[in-house]
């Protein structure tokens, strides 16, 4: 199913909010953006969400696990 | 990764952006969705699909140090959890042949050892693979991008290995029969071909072949030595096998009519091919010992040999005469080839040729028959011929050959073969009802499906095409087929068969790096053998060649297509047909956090980057030390896997002007220096780490006190040097670093070395900004509207960028740019497009009976299951009272395990979840959801932390380790049993925002509130808005110079017209309440009018935004002595005031200025921390200095011009003559003079020598330090904890930059931390967007596990009111009792007062006593026994 279908069986087809890329800052726009009772889209070019930050060990200056 | 389970995120990977159009608050996008070809839903994430894959790639995830498959999940953690498989496309082999045979598929497994497979995927789509193993003329070979590199795989070998090396000789039975029966006329491979492909789509295909032994031209006409007969037999029994029958000694025309056929069979194919040779027509062609190619090989092959001459010419160049002279070598005959093109045309296999000069059979080029010469007896005695040359090409393409006059000349010869040709008998067919033939009396068909003029009756192979190729024929047959399959059920016989028959790819192979290695040549028998029998020449290849040969497939297509996966998968998850499809949406609005890549050094030879085993790039570092990485967190080098003794990193590679970037990359020292921290604490036998460096750029909150605690370790050398080359030792594979340190040149060898790569635009990035219609910058990011004052605008309405895709960011800058431009981005939406609340999932409410326990302990990877045997724990775990399921996880936050436990749970019908991995500072929540979403009470769940507090901390005590964690799971089990479910409340939510401070950060968060359509209320305690910004104090902003008091000013002026209330002159004077219910106090300062007022402000959020002060440096370097010393604002304010600058009693124009930096900042009393904005200015305040014509020097440490713009900044600063001279501390600079400051003298660590300048004014770049009293009042005010520097503390320094430990707290600015201008702006806009969620709510759902008193115990002494840190407890009287009360609302559930009530009248309700008690017995528990 398409997501407009899904959309429009469920709910009409509200406006929403496009957010491209699934690393850090698009995982963090899409969340406040969710969070706020909206809809984002959240377009992603590789098979997972992530991004850079994933590949990282730990983080400074916390040094916590990045994931 | 909560991205992934919320219901309000639609998540598309695998995605792109393909177009966007309308305009902002009406935007209408177009995603183009690829296809993983796992279906997402289905897949569980097992892995078993990874072990049958035979397809291994880099993995790009670990940056190439590890391997993956085709089929993969980037990282276990990954969401979504579902595998997806790589695919490029057709590779070029399978495209250039005409069956689409999948060679690359087989030639994996081959390489794997795995025949019968291979031979399953080589019998997919070609049923005479023996047959073609042998004499087919791979055309795949031609496509074959390894012929790029050196030679082509030997596809032909690998497949005829297959077939020798396997015992899956079977042809599957079709799925379902049907009763229509097929006619096919010619058993050879277009006919075998056809009756195949009908065969398994259910018909009953019937063959009719006119020779005693089936095969057409494979048996006639290819000799054995190519091609055993026996091979032929075994194909075509295998085909027998399936359900073909074959008549053979009938033929059509003769035995049975045509006409017949057409009545008796649903439908006719014809497969005849060319068995009439054509005559040279020259004269002496009937002589004796003049043959046809194939009536010579006819007789060969059917009786083992041919009465023929001792010299024998074979006229023509096709595979026929190469085949009917070396089969009249084995005859025993001296051998001639005359042909009358050249090598370069010779139709015929080159491969075949090359066989023939071996076998000593001479090549005679453009030369053509003339005449046969005959004896007496008519007989042949020679040839003459005429000489040729090659004139224009024909309309094939081929040169035309033009004889050459008077150049006849004789061969002697007693036997002439002529191979030049053959057609198809068209008059033995008799009747042939009308069908049309073509003037080389060949079938005249639709080439797309082979239908004749006869409906009903279709033809292919060589009667439609001439003598061609066995491989033609077959697609002759295929082709057939699917059209008398569509045929018969009435469908559409033409559409959408473009993609039949031999293309191109649509894509070029990277052979950069592939390694040469030719291909292995097929084995052949002695030549003395040869040529004295008829066995078959080539032997085949042995299992070590195969293997060998196949592994040089460069694997074009990634996927292979052998479809190994299917198989593999229990779920049927996988799906090859799946195509890309389109979503459209409708936005307001876009954020782009497209992100950024990381420099390739190979550009820069002079590292060795990419080249030298042991050179890594900074992100290849990062992958050694995690712990899911590819050395599970160990530090080896690659070229013998042994842990380095030293590393050295070199800094700014890819960056600061190297390697093509003028900006700085800002992450890359840090992360340096957080890599040799950590590289020394994973190995410990490391003993020098080198960190070349030209400064050390710590500007973020908390940095610099982090490169302090490095340089502590004395293991850490710093040098200020940049290597000029690095030489690795080919055999050691260590490394030689050159560098010049103070003027001396040194070598260094060292074990490994880590570039410190910068960031450069994502590739993406210009394709997108095309797409976007956005500007992006010359460094190739995505351009803001105003570089100086904000990150996140971009050049188009309603399209906003943040991250790494605006220029290279730290975690923290890019989260609240992130929350910044979503809360903008919302400020497009209509009020219509808000989603209804999700109905929660009706709880579980049968928790009678006793508790129902499920385990499940997690290896965290490595993490965990390094060091503890976790199948061992869970093991006994499983023994524990009450447990009904205990079991192990390799991630037990994966989604694919989040989706498994829950599973389990209803399974087993658990009611008491326990899950032993690590902190429930972070993971708690994730697994509470988990259990929400079937549910189940979230608090019926418990969480053993047995990573941070166990596997962490003892990792070299594995044997105590184990006895911990098993200790640990079994309190945390002890309490799970104890554990009750807890509900909500719910609270209304005052929906206004109260913003604290009127400088930059507080306007902008205010009007960023007013955007999304929120009342918001402004205090400030001047009597004017703008801070800093305000006239006469900062002058102009860097780095494009814009007037500050502007921008300001148009601020302001939008805040007036968004009608944000604002109170000048006030301050806060109490705040109570919490989230969503505030009450705030402000008191007006008193006027003339009157004392000072209160007013009542009552907000669901509060942003705290009043900005820093600056270290006062009142003593130092002349500050308050000296009128020619000030402060860098005060210089800002002269630059606003005056035109040019003046100096108190100084008659002229002064010549001369100083600027010191890091005046009370980076430990040098003031801020322990980098100040960060005091390099940009100063660079700003020196040009502007310069630009009238005034002399510069700065003093500095570590110029941190890392703020957009910047870099350019210093270097445009040094072009104009500004003198930079680094110190090494502020005690090496000393101003001096009389009345006012004449001299400043340094010690130039860069030159080594004492520097003394005359100077006429001193710039002291003091440092930004807490406001005061404003952040101490702040923070007894909103309970906010503050740093070690003073400023208040953020949630988290990386993922929560704005909020606070007080919910509905926010903070924004300079009050958090020092910063520039654009950096504080979108950490404002965050900080609004953050009090938007707040306040956008209906309702705030309260926290349930929290404290609870028991009236009836209470007396009221008030020891918790004293106690709560969080003002959650009062006393309250009811019926003339008191006793205390919980705010519920503002009670973390932190139980501090629990343990301090005198008489256990409050009891935390999520850590009862009868919980904790049942731990600490537990615990005691073992020790009792």
């Amino acid at each position: 199913m398409s997501i407009s279908e899904k959309h429009t069986a469920h709910n009409g087809d509200p406006q929403g909010v496009l957010v491209i890329g699934g690393g850090i800052a698009g995982i963090q726009a899409a969340l406040d953006i969710a969070d706020s009772g909206y809809r984002a889209y959240l377009v992603e070019k590789t098979t997972s969400l992530g991004g850079r930050m994933a590949q990282l060990d730990k983080t400074f200056p916390t040094i916590d696990c990045s994931i | 990764m909560d991205a992934g389970r919320h219901p309000n995120i639609d998540l598309l990977t695998c995605s792109e952006l393909t177009s966007l159009s309308g305009k902002a608050g009406n935007f209408t996008a177009t995603i183009r969705v690829n296809p993983r070809y796992v279906k997402q839903n289905d897949c569980v994430g097992c892995g078993e699909c990874v072990e049958a894959c035979p397809i291994t790639v880099p993995n790009e995830f670990d940056l190439g140090l590890m391997p993956r498959k085709a089929i993969y999940r980037a990282f276990p953690q990954a969401v979504p959890s579902s595998f997806a498989i790589s695919k490029r496309g057709t590779p070029p082999c399978t495209a250039g042949c005409p069956i689409h045979q999948n060679a690359q598929g087989y030639i994996a497994l081959i390489g794997k050892g795995r025949y019968d497979e291979a031979l399953e995927v080589i019998l997919r789509e070609n049923p005479l693979p023996s047959i073609c193993g042998r004499v087919c003329t791979h055309p795949c070979m031609e496509n074959c991008s390894r012929g790029k590199v050196d030679e082509p795989v030997n596809i032909p070998a690998l497949k005829r290995f297959a077939t020798e090396h396997s015992n899956n000789w079977t042809i599957k039975p079709p799925a379902k029969e049907r009763k229509e029966k097929i006619a096919i006329v010619g058993s050879g491979p277009g006919g075998l071909m056809c009756a195949h492909v009908l065969r398994q789509k259910g018909y009953k295909p019937t063959i009719f072949e006119s020779a005693k032994t089936a095969g057409g031209m494979l048996t006639v006409g290819i000799p054995s030595f190519r091609l055993p007969r026996e091979k032929i037999a075994e194909d075509i029994q295998r085909l027998v096998k399936s359900g073909i029958e074959i008549k053979t000694g009938v033929t059509i025309g003769k035995d049975v009519t045509l006409e017949k056929l057409r009545k008796d069979y649903a439908a006719v194919f014809l497969a005849i091919g060319t068995h009439i040779e054509r005559k040279l027509n020259v004269k002496g062609e009937d002589f004796k010992g003049v043959w046809g190619g194939i009536e010579f090989l006819r007789q060969v092959n059917a009786k083992g040999t041919a009465k023929i001459g001792k010299k024998v010419v074979v006229i023509g160049g096709g595979n026929s005469a190469l085949d009917a002279a070396r089969t009249a070598r084995r005859c025993g005959a001296e051998v001639q080839i005359v042909y009358r093109r050249s090598r370069a045309e010779m139709p015929a296999d080159p491969r075949e040729i090359i066989e023939a000069e071996a076998e000593e059979i001479e090549l005679t080029f453009l030369a053509t028959p003339a005449e046969i010469l005959g004896d007496e007896k008519s007989a042949v005695k020679g040839l003459k011929c005429v000489r040729m040359k090659l004139g224009e090409a024909d309309a094939s393409g081929r040169a035309v050959p033009v004889p050459i006059s008077n150049s006849t000349f004789e061969i002697a010869c007693d036997s002439v073969i002529v191979t030049i040709g053959q057609s198809a008998d068209m008059e033995t067919l008799g009747d042939k009802l009308g069908l049309q033939t073509t003037r080389l009396n060949t079938f005249e068909v639709n080439e797309l499906t082979g239908e004749t003029s006869l409906p009903g009756v279709f033809a292919g192979g060589d009667c439609v095409t001439g003598p061609d190729v066995v491989v033609n024929a077959m697609f002759g047959g295929k082709k057939a087929a699917i059209s008398i399959d569509r045929y018969l059920r009435k469908r559409n016989l033409e559409k959408g068969r473009e993609q039949e028959g031999p293309f191109r790819s649509l894509y070029e192979v990277d052979i950069e790096g592939v390694l040469m290695q030719k291909s292995i040549p097929a084995p052949v028998i002695e030549m003395k053998k040869r040529l004295k029998s008829f066995d078959e020449v080539h032997t085949g290849y042995t299992e070590e060649q195969a293997i060998a040969e196949a592994e040089r497939c460069l694997q074009c297509g990634i996927c292979c297509d052998c479809e190994q996966c299917v198989a593999a998968c229990k779920r049927e998850a996988i799906d090859h047909s799946m195509l890309p499809r389109d979503e459209v949406v409708n936005v307001g609005s876009v954020v782009v956090a497209s992100g950024f890549e990381e420099f390739d050094p190979t550009s820069m030879g002079c590292f060795g980057g990419g080249r030298f085993l042991n050179v890594l790039t900074g992100l290849q570092f990062e992958r050694l030390l995690a712990a899911s990485g590819p050395t599970k967190g160990h530090v080896y080098r690659a070229s013998d896997n042994c842990v380095p003794k030293s590393i050295v990193w070199v800094q700014c590679v890819g960056s600061r002007g190297e390697g093509g970037n003028d900006y700085c990359s800002r992450f890359c020292c840090m992360n340096a220096i957080k890599g040799a921290m950590l590289a020394l604490e994973h190995e410990p036998s490391i003993e020098k780490l080198y960190m070349f460096y030209t400064d050390i750029r710590a500007f973020g909150k908390g940095f610099e006190e982090f490169v302090e605690r490095a340089k502590q370790d004395k293991r850490i050398e710093f040098i200020r040097a940049r290597p000029s080359k690095i030489v690795e030792d080919t055999e050691s594979h260590d490394l030689t670093i050159f560098v010049e340190t103070n003027g001396k040149s040194r070598k260094l060898t060292t074990d490994m070395v880590v570039l410190s790569t910068g960031a450069i635009p994502s590739e993406s990035t210009k394709r997108l900004a095309e797409i976007l219609k956005i500007d992006v910058k010359q460094d190739g990011f995505f351009a803001t509207r105003d570089l100086s004052t904000t990150l996140i605008e971009s050049t188009r309405s309603g399209v906003f960028v943040c991250g790494g895709s605006v220029g290279p960011e730290i975690i923290p800058e890019a989260v609240a740019q992130a929350s910044g431009a979503a809360s903008l981005a919302i400020s497009y939406l209509s009020e219509e497009s808000r989603l209804p609340e999700p109905e929660p999932v009706p709880e579980i409410t049968d928790l009678d009976g006793p508790p129902r326990v499920g385990v499940f302990v997690c290896h965290c990877g490595a993490n965990i299951g390094g060091t503890v045997d976790v199948e061992e724990l869970a093991k006994e775990a499983a023994l524990l009272p009450d447990v009904v399921y205990s079991g192990d996880e390799l991630f037990a936050c994966a989604q694919s395990s989040q989706r498994h436990i829950q599973e389990i749970i209803q399974e087993h019908n658990i009611n008491r979840v326990v899950v032993a991995a690590c902190t429930p500072r972070t993971h708690e929540p994730v697994y509470r959801a988990a259990l929400a979403e079937i549910g189940l009470n979230p608090y019926l769940f418990e969480m053993a932390n047995i990573r941070d507090q166990c596997t962490w901390v003892h990792a070299k005590d594995k044997q105590g380790a184990q006895i911990r964690a098993r200790d640990q799971i079994r309190m945390a089990v002890a309490r799970a049993r104890q554990l009750v479910p807890l509900h909500s409340g719910k609270v209304p939510v005052e929906k206004r925002v109260l913003v604290v401070g009127g400088g930059i950060s507080g306007v902008e968060a205010a009007l960023a509130v007013a955007r999304r359509g929120l009342p918001v209320e402004l205090v400030e305690s001047a009597s004017e808005l703008g801070g800093l910004l305000a006239k006469n104090q900062l002058n102009s902003l860097y780095p494009k110079g814009e007037s500050a008091p502007e921008e300001m000013f148009r601020r302001v002026q939008a805040l007036k017209l968004a009608g944000v209330e604002v109170h000048t002159n006030s301050t806060i004077q109490s705040i109570s309440g919490f989230l969503g219910n505030f009450e705030v106090m402000i008191e007006r300062a008193p006027t003339e009018h009157g004392g000072s007022t209160l007013k009542r402000i009552k907000c669901g959020a509060v942003i705290l935004a009043t900005g820093a002060g600056v270290y006062d440096p009142t003593g130092r370097f002349g500050y308050g002595e000296y009128k020619n010393v000030v402060t860098n604002l005060e210089l800002e304010r002269k630059f606003a005031e005056e035109e040019d600058i003046k100096i108190e009693g100084l008659s002229d124009k002064p010549q001369t200025a100083a600027f010191i930096l890091c005046v009370g900042s980076r430990g040098d009393a003031g801020n322990p921390g980098c100040s960060s904005y005091c390099c940009p200015t100063t660079i700003k305040q020196a040009l502007q200095l310069r630009e009238q014509g005034i002399d510069v020097v700065v003093f500095y440490q570590d110029m941190r011009t890392v703020d957009a713009g910047m870099e350019e900044l210093y270097r445009e600063a040094r072009g104009a003559g500004v003198l930079f001279i680094r110190v090494e501390s502020h005690s090496q600079i000393q101003v001096r003079g009389e009345s006012r400051a004449e001299r400043i003298e340094a010690f130039d660590s860069l030159l080594g020598e004492t520097v003394s300048l005359p100077v006429d004014l001193v710039v002291l770049a003091v440092g930004m330090i807490p406001r005061e009293p404003q952040t101490t009042e702040l923070q007894s005010l909103f309970k906010i904890p503050r740093g070690s520097d003073g400023f208040l503390l953020e949630r988290h320094p990386e993922l929560g930059p704005v909020e606070t430990t007080a919910d509905g707290v926010f903070i924004c600015g300079t009050l958090q931390g020092p910063k520039g201008i654009a950096a504080a702006t979108a950490q404002a806009t965050a900080a609004a967007g953050k009090a938007s969620i707040s306040v956008g709510r209906d309702y705030v759902v309260l926290e349930p596990a929290i404290a609870e008193v028991n009236k009836a115990l209470c007396r009221a002494c008030s020891t918790c009111v004293d106690i709560c840190p969080y003002h959650a407890i009062s006393i309250q009287q009811e019926n003339g009792n008191s006793f205390a009360m919980v705010t519920a609302a503002q009670c973390k559930g932190c139980g501090t007062c629990a343990a301090w009530c005198p008489t256990g009248a409050i009891r935390s309700n999520h850590f009862t006593d009868t919980q904790i008690g049942a731990m600490v017995d537990a615990v005691l528990e073992e020790l009792s026994v």
